[in-house]
């Protein structure tokens, strides 16, 4: 991959001109079954509308896992929720198999919430109903969106149960969410999530809130089933570690922006915005012993949503900034890659 | 461990923390929760000694006994000589100046309706008090001038800053950190490890470092004390840890954390621990690691393993140590993709 940039580089100055907002291939010649084009967001906020996310792209293949990374504020999870029609979305589009989620009414996004796209959150506590059995809560939500009969549906949430390796499947539907560990609490969202066979599956911090060794069997778990499932992700996450474990592609996200998008290698190999560059280079290795010396550190903080400077937002922490960086830079894409910088800008 | 050159700046000897999670209908404890199960350990002066484990293992609590922030059930934490627990009133007050915590979420640990230079001096005294609040503030990485705003204008790292000020304030020579980077994006983190580390030098600071992070413990501790369940499984110095993991949580441990190398991680996913950790209030006997452990057999069941010296100032607390797997739980980096180039 190495050796070819610079073929791609020069096929790839024609190729970025024609439409900046599209964003690159997911794999070639597969349909995505969701795209996003330009997809703003803002929020209603006291003092006025604050934009959380301008101008999001991309697509996701079937059985692709998609990471977003970002730090806090930097609009992941409004694109997460946005996937869903839960955030106000207001431009651009989010097609989920084909379909514009904005054309559709209340009732139809709910029908295809959960059966075509599912989410799973950080804190499985909060998204389980504690006064209602694990039972309950999965069966009826097969039954809202699949033909089955009671104990069709109750056999459905056993074998989902199985299928998360939850133990002792019949018993636990008996049982409420305040008796399970956190790990297993997760688990249970995630059958839940997949119960419906979705096209898509958005994991917003799937597991930020659980211990390492725990962490690494969910990341597993989630693994296994989509590559069973075929179900497309769209993993949302902090953890640079985690990203380059499970994700087949990456977007980049600064002050509501993606601001590089790469396959995963290729991402860690030579990562082109600054931005990312500094990121990766500030994430402490835990299987090398330490270099001696400080930590390489981005200084500053990221800009609250809506406080960004005008053009490049990353500027004022960037080290290579230039006059030219008061304008905001295009989207340019080369190959399979899109970053946007003016030091990649031909 | 005792014998070298000066005594150690901390001591803890056999120290436990239980609490009653039930009564009778006398009022007398019916059920306890062990947190911290017959900890020891002693800290250098100038050392960093880390504390790594998962949630509910008892390392926040160890903290807040060593402090007497919760009076420990049993044992003995003996600062700069001075048993604790024996100290008259004052003396502790004089002690706790010299030990001061930076807690995890800095945004709960400052009063919002006071000036940040107003906390910073609450541990100061004497006429140089504002003096010293803005000489602090330099200190952390921030401006004289923000001692006059309050905590809800900055931002998180900044906030950490501030509580590493605070606590700085009253020139301590133990500095405990409770998370203190973990509530940070990975940017700012690093920002507050180097400063940390900058102040370590600068003040001959000791620090007990209390993290679930590892891969931020290798980066900043001289020594690990591993804890698992409220016991300490595994101590010795961190670069000997990471390479040769003994106990096998702890090679469990480290072989979970997903490394930011695409495609590196994988080879260790063998070593993918089954199942939760169990509940403290109904611990496992014997080792409370066997319910998880590849390795357990019957005597893991019978006998509480004692923290044993395997290799210099290296300790294991296992009794299966002779059919333990050792060495790294990665194969060496790099060489597999320096042999694709």
């Amino acid at each position: 991959m190495a050796q070819n940039t610079t073929a791609q580089h020069s096929t790839a100055q024609g190729a970025a001109a024609p439409s900046p907002a599209e964003p690159s291939p997911a794999t070639a010649g597969a349909e995505p079954v969701l795209t996003v084009r330009d997809l703003q967001v803002s929020y209603q906020t006291d003092d006025g509308p604050v934009p959380a996310v301008t101008g999001v792209s991309l697509d996701l293949a079937a059985g692709e896992t998609y990471a977003i990374v970002g730090e806090s504020g930097s609009g992941k999870s409004t694109v997460a929720l946005a996937l869903l029609a839960l955030a106000p979305i207001v431009g651009g589009e989010v097609r989920l198999a084909g379909r514009d989620l904005a054309g559709l009414s209340r009732h139809e996004l709910r029908r295809l919430r959960g059966r075509e796209i599912a989410m799973i959150f950080q804190e499985p506590m909060t998204s389980l109903n504690p006064v209602l059995t694990l039972g309950y809560q999965l069966i009826e939500t097969i039954r809202l969106h699949q033909p089955l009969d009671r104990a069709a549906a109750r056999g459905r949430a056993i074998e989902m149960l199985e299928k998360v390796g939850i133990s002792d499947p019949a018993r636990r539907l008996a049982q409420y969410p305040h008796e399970l560990s956190g790990g297993m609490r997760q688990r249970v969202m995630i059958a839940m999530a997949l119960s419906c066979n979705p096209r898509v599956l958005v994991a917003d911090e799937p597991t930020t809130a659980l211990d390492v060794t725990v962490q690494a069997q969910i990341l597993s778990l989630l693994d296994d089933l989509r590559a069973e499932f075929g179900t497309g992700v769209v993993l949302i996450t902090h953890d640079i570690g985690v990203v380059a474990e499970t994700a087949d592609r990456i977007g980049v996200m600064y002050a509501g922006q993606l601001i590089e998008e790469a396959p995963t290698a290729d991402l860690f190999a030579s990562p082109m915005h600054p931005y990312t560059r500094g990121l990766l280079a500030s994430v402490p290795r835990v299987d090398l012993p330490p270099a001696g010396g400080p930590l390489a550190a981005l200084h500053g903080t990221p800009p609250k949503p809506g406080k960004a400077p005008p053009g490049c937002p990353f500027r004022p922490r960037c080290g290579e900034a230039m006059d030219v960086c008061s304008t905001m830079p295009p989207l340019t894409r080369q190959g399979l890659r899109s970053v946007r910088c003016w030091l990649h800008d031909r | 461990m005792t014998a070298e050159n000066a005594s150690p700046l901390l001591q803890v000897e056999g120290l436990s923390q239980r609490f009653a999670v039930e009564r009778d209908v006398f009022g007398r404890p019916s059920q306890w929760l062990e947190a911290v199960d017959r900890v020891s350990l002693d800290l250098r002066r100038g050392e960093t000694l880390g504390i790594v484990g998962e949630s509910g293992c008892g390392k926040s609590t160890l903290a807040r006994s060593i402090l007497r922030l919760t009076p420990p059930s049993a044992g003995r934490v003996v600062f700069d000589g001075v048993d604790l627990a024996t100290a008259d009133a004052a003396t502790l007050r004089r002690m706790r100046a010299r030990m001061q915590i930076v807690m995890q979420d800095p945004f709960s640990a400052l009063n919002p309706r006071r000036t940040v230079g107003a906390s910073i001096g609450d541990g100061l005294s004497g006429p140089g008090r504002r003096a010293r609040v803005r000489e602090l503030l330099e200190k952390v990485g921030l401006s004289p001038e923000d001692a006059r705003r309050f905590p809800n204008e900055f931002s998180g790292g900044q906030r950490q800053r501030i509580c590493i000020a605070r606590a700085l304030g009253p020139g301590p020579d133990l500095l405990i950190a409770d998370e203190a980077v973990s509530a940070l994006d990975v940017s700012v983190q690093a920002q507050i490890l180097n400063l940390l580390a900058g102040l370590r030098q600068d003040f001959g600071l000791s620090f007990l470092f209390i993290s679930h992070n590892l891969s931020v413990v290798r980066a900043f501790c001289d020594r690990i004390a591993v804890m698992y369940l409220g016991r300490i499984v595994e101590t010795g110095p961190t670069e000997a840890i990471f390479n040769d993991p003994v106990h096998p949580y702890t090679r469990a441990l480290i072989s979970a954390v997903p490394i930011p190398v695409p495609g590196r991680h994988r080879a260790a996913r063998a070593q993918l621990l089954p199942g939760d950790v169990p509940s403290p209030l109904n611990p496992p006997s014997g080792c409370r690691f066997r319910t998880r452990c590849p390795h357990a057999d019957a005597g893991c069941a019978a006998t509480a393993p004692a923290l044993d010296p395997v290799a210099a100032e290296r300790h294991v607390a296992c009794l299966r140590l002779p059919v333990l797997p050792r060495g790294p739980v990665w194969q060496a980096p790099d060489t597999k993709e320096a042999a694709s180039c």
